[in-house]
């Protein structure tokens, strides 16, 4: 398999917020693999959403560069970036432009100044991928926040960006809308090869993911993949964040005596597996 | 202070093209002293449940007691007002009603709408700031300027301060990261268990039911219907399914390691009792193996 | 309060609910004038039956409408009783120092009465089968011609269809903020003025603070989405117009005549 570019790169990014002493983001680099789910975890105020701005020039950055799909993040490239990735945010409510659903999703493409036919065809596309299609006509006050999500980014999709970006993007969700909107993401990954970066403090959520990055008081502390990530147990609390279930249960299993499991981070299904052969084995 | 709810309906805009049902003829007692979880999807009538528990809202019909008070849908609204010191109401992201210049200022709020004097009302304030975990270092700082966590806990404070019986919280940790979800749920533990407050917790965390709660009542359209310790509601993961709730992450692990033919004898709501479980399982074979 | 309907939207499926919004609305301010040109029984009475034509095409429970200009009528009467007793004219009936109770004053009264009745049932019923979002776009459309004197229509369109677009989000914040201080123990209505005035504070300063909330991540979201001020944009909504919309031109114009003929 021939090795693609990575989609993001970002060589010692420092941000800065005029009333603060600490700076939000302090000298981070990283890359993100294309067609990767990347969780990026942290507490909250740690500057992980302000990572997400930054790559997409909400915020201008203090110190470092930053290369989105392609191109360099730069005043000339900004708009060309923001058609390359989308960002779904925290609030449904205040990214809810349009007045009824199909004008939201619709939003994006008038902006890229798409021909209202081919819009038409565009957003009935990116209706139907998130199922939202009998929604069309909807006002946003009569749709859950799950549903809000799933308008936003069909918003995102219509515009057919590499990289969608979610940004806390269902923590303010019921546990069926957080569900609805992150298997509409795993979905659509899937089928339209996109690039996902989710920043998080679902700890299940991101256990799912290829990749996670820690972010603690605007510095990168760690980066791996999440039995990497989810070993360091608890260090994580230690950052204002949980332990995943399994390795809570296997710390307190050890404690009683149950020596017998491995080191390494356990999903659920290994965990049961590797508690059945315990128990056959002995 | 008990809460007894008798066949109570509640109707929005009654009696307009825009009328909606909020309650459908709901009976349940909250007994004094106890930690109730409700539960129950987004729209299923929880919140409008809560306002009746301190006579913000009226019953449309029935009658709802709350210690010796009853309120029928003719009671005035007047002299409401002491109800709502015994009951106090966490909204959900409380940190909206903010807005005084300091944060000790907004605490004290509370206290003086219910004729507490300003300097009684200012340590009641700080005791209950102390409750929460905001040091005296922020009492003269604008709430606006805190952290939203702190803000939060400001905001509860600001109901503390009116030293209620009970607490009702409506998903008092919504949008917290895990840390701050872990304090404030144990903060709600404490106050419960060492001053015997009454705690009504609205909440979507199956593991916070389990935690926590002594007593559930699952609400749908409107409707109650079930009530419960957290053992009984669990028990029944198809009719849980069956109304969108889930099960608390441990018992779902118990069930699957029970299908893989683990013999775990009863089904555990917290991952402690799971562990505890799990090595009395697994623990006098190792012991027998050595011997 | 709550039960008065002017300005509020119902969801419908009727004949009027689908007109271009852009012609309902001239109409409805067109028929404001004709009602002006009624000066006797007859044409009150052509009035009256058209304006209860329309509210049956629009296929809304009368008892609901009724009960929603019902407050509107409480206050027009209350004015009307003022107004009879200072208008003199015809056989007087009663007198009393500046006050009297006049034939003309009752029949002016009388008119004053259902023009008023008339244009308020008349602007209900275009609020309630017009959404928000329709008015909206019509304001913009019958706006374009301001582009040519530089005023930036697609701006204050697209202004005017987000301030709508949040009316029911603050209205709900609103309320949640009310709640929230009531429980704190706030008692709004009651107590003196001062005492009422102050109890506003407590709502007005968290709402202005989550409506700069609002206002600062909608700036994020449509600067993410690609939306520049100083760049042109396609339009994905537009208003069509249809024969229907031709018919209500026809029977605005026959009542005209028809007015114009049976007016004294």
């Amino acid at each position: 398999m021939a090795e693609e570019p990575p989609i993001i790169s970002i060589d010692h990014l420092t941000v800065r917020y005029a009333e603060q002493e600490q700076p939000a983001l302090d000298s981070i680099s990283l890359t993100i693999p294309a067609h990767s789910w990347t969780a990026i975890i942290g507490h909250n105020g740690s500057g992980k959403s302000t990572l997400i701005k930054a790559m997409d020039g909400l915020v201008t950055a203090d110190g470092g560069q930053m290369t989105v799909a392609g191109l360099a993040v730069t005043e000339q490239n900004i708009w060309q970036i923001r058609q390359r990735l989308g960002v779904v945010f925290q609030n449904p409510e205040n990214q809810f432009v349009g007045a009824t659903v199909a004008d939201d999703v619709a939003f994006g493409l008038e902006n890229a100044r798409v021909p209202r036919p081919e819009m038409l065809t565009r957003v009935d596309n990116a209706l139907a991928q998130v199922g939202m299609t009998d929604f069309a006509d909807r006002e946003p006050a009569h749709l859950s926040g799950g549903q809000k999500q799933r308008v936003a980014i069909a918003g995102i999709l219509a515009l057919a960006p590499a990289i969608i970006a979610l940004d806390e993007a269902t923590s303010m969700l019921d546990p069926q809308g957080r569900a609805s909107v992150l298997q509409t993401m795993r979905d659509l990954k899937a089928k339209e090869n996109l690039t996902i970066l989710s920043v998080t403090h679902d700890l299940e959520e991101a256990a799912a993911a290829d990749h996670v990055i820690v972010i603690d008081n605007g510095r990168l502390v760690a980066s791996g993949t999440p039995p990497e990530i989810f070993a360091e147990g608890p260090a994580l609390i230690d950052m204002g964040l949980s332990v995943p279930f399994t390795e809570q249960l296997k710390s307190d299993l050890a404690a009683g005596g149950i020596t017998g499991l491995p080191a390494d981070y356990l999903n659920e299904e290994e965990m049961a597996d590797q508690l059945w052969k315990l128990y056959s084995t002995m | 202070m008990e809460i007894v709810l008798d066949h109570v309906s509640y109707t929005y805009q009654a009696g307009t093209p825009f009328a909606g049902d909020g309650l459908r003829d709901v009976s349940v007692t909250i007994p004094d002293g106890s930690y109730t979880a409700i539960i129950g999807q987004t729209g299923s009538g929880k919140s409008t449940l809560l306002q009746h528990l301190n006579a913000l809202l009226k019953p449309t019909t029935g009658t709802v007691r709350i210690g010796d008070r009853e309120i029928t849908p003719k009671t005035s609204n007047k002299n409401l007002k002491p109800l709502r010191a015994k009951v106090g109401l966490v909204f959900q992201f409380a940190e909206n009603q903010l807005f005084e210049e300091t944060v000790e200022k907004d605490v004290a709020f509370g206290p003086k709408n219910f004729g507490v004097p300003e300097k009684e009302a200012l340590a009641r304030a700080h005791r209950a700031l102390d409750l929460v975990g905001i040091g005296p270092e922020y009492y003269e700082n604008s709430p606006f300027d805190l952290s939203g966590g702190q803000m939060r806990r400001v905001a509860i404070a600001g109901v503390l301060a009116m030293t209620p019986e009970l607490l009702i919280l409506d998903e008092p940790t919504a949008g917290l990261d895990p840390k701050g979800r872990t304090e404030l749920m144990t903060l709600f533990e404490t106050l419960h268990r060492e001053q015997g407050i009454g705690i009504v917790l609205v909440t979507h965390q199956m593991e916070d039911v389990a935690n926590y709660a002594e007593f559930v009542l699952v609400m749908a359209d409107g409707h109650l219907i079930k009530q419960g310790p957290p053992a009984e509601i669990f028990s029944d993961p198809a009719w849980l399914a069956e109304h969108h709730l889930g099960l608390p992450r441990a018992a779902q692990f118990a069930r699957e390691l029970r299908a893989k033919g683990l013999p775990l004898p009863d089904i555990p709501l917290t991952e402690q009792a799971l562990a505890a479980e799990v090595l009395a399982i697994l623990r006098p074979r190792r012991e027998a193996d050595h011997e | 309060m709550n039960k008065l309907m002017i300005g509020r939207y119902l969801p419908g499926h009727s004949v009027v609910h689908q007109m271009d919004p852009r012609g309902k609305m001239v109409l409805t301010f067109y028929f404001i004038c004709i009602v002006f040109m009624a000066n006797n029984i007859w044409s009150y009475l052509v009035l009256g039956l058209f304006t209860l034509g329309a509210v049956l095409l629009t296929r809304l429970k009368l008892i609901y409408f009724w009960r929603g200009i019902q407050p509107a009528i409480i206050l027009i009467l209350f004015t009307l009783l003022i107004q009879v007793f200072f208008t003199r004219g015809g056989q007087i009936y009663w007198q009393w120092g500046p006050f009297a109770l006049s034939s003309a004053g009752v029949v002016n009264a009388w008119f004053i009465f259902f023009r008023l009745v008339i244009i308020i049932c008349m602007s209900t019923l275009l609020t309630l089968t017009t959404s928000p979002l329709d008015i909206s776009s019509a304001l913009s459309s019958l706006m374009t011609p301001l582009k040519w004197i530089r005023v930036p229509v697609d701006i204050i369109a697209l202004m005017l269809s987000i301030a709508l677009r949040f009316v029911p989000t603050l209205m709900d914040e609103t309320v949640r903020i009310m709640n929230a201080q009531r429980a704190r123990g706030v008692d709004f209505g009651s107590g003196s003025l001062l005492q009422q005035i102050k109890a506003i504070v407590p709502i007005l300063i968290p709402l202005f603070v989550s409506a700069m909330h609002h206002a600062e991540d909608l700036d994020d979201a449509m600067t993410a989405r690609g939306y520049r001020t100083d760049a042109p944009r396609t339009t994905y909504r537009i208003i069509q117009w249809h024969r229907r919309d031709t018919l209500s031109i026809i029977a605005f114009a026959a009542l005209t005549v028809v007015i114009f003929f049976v007016r004294a």
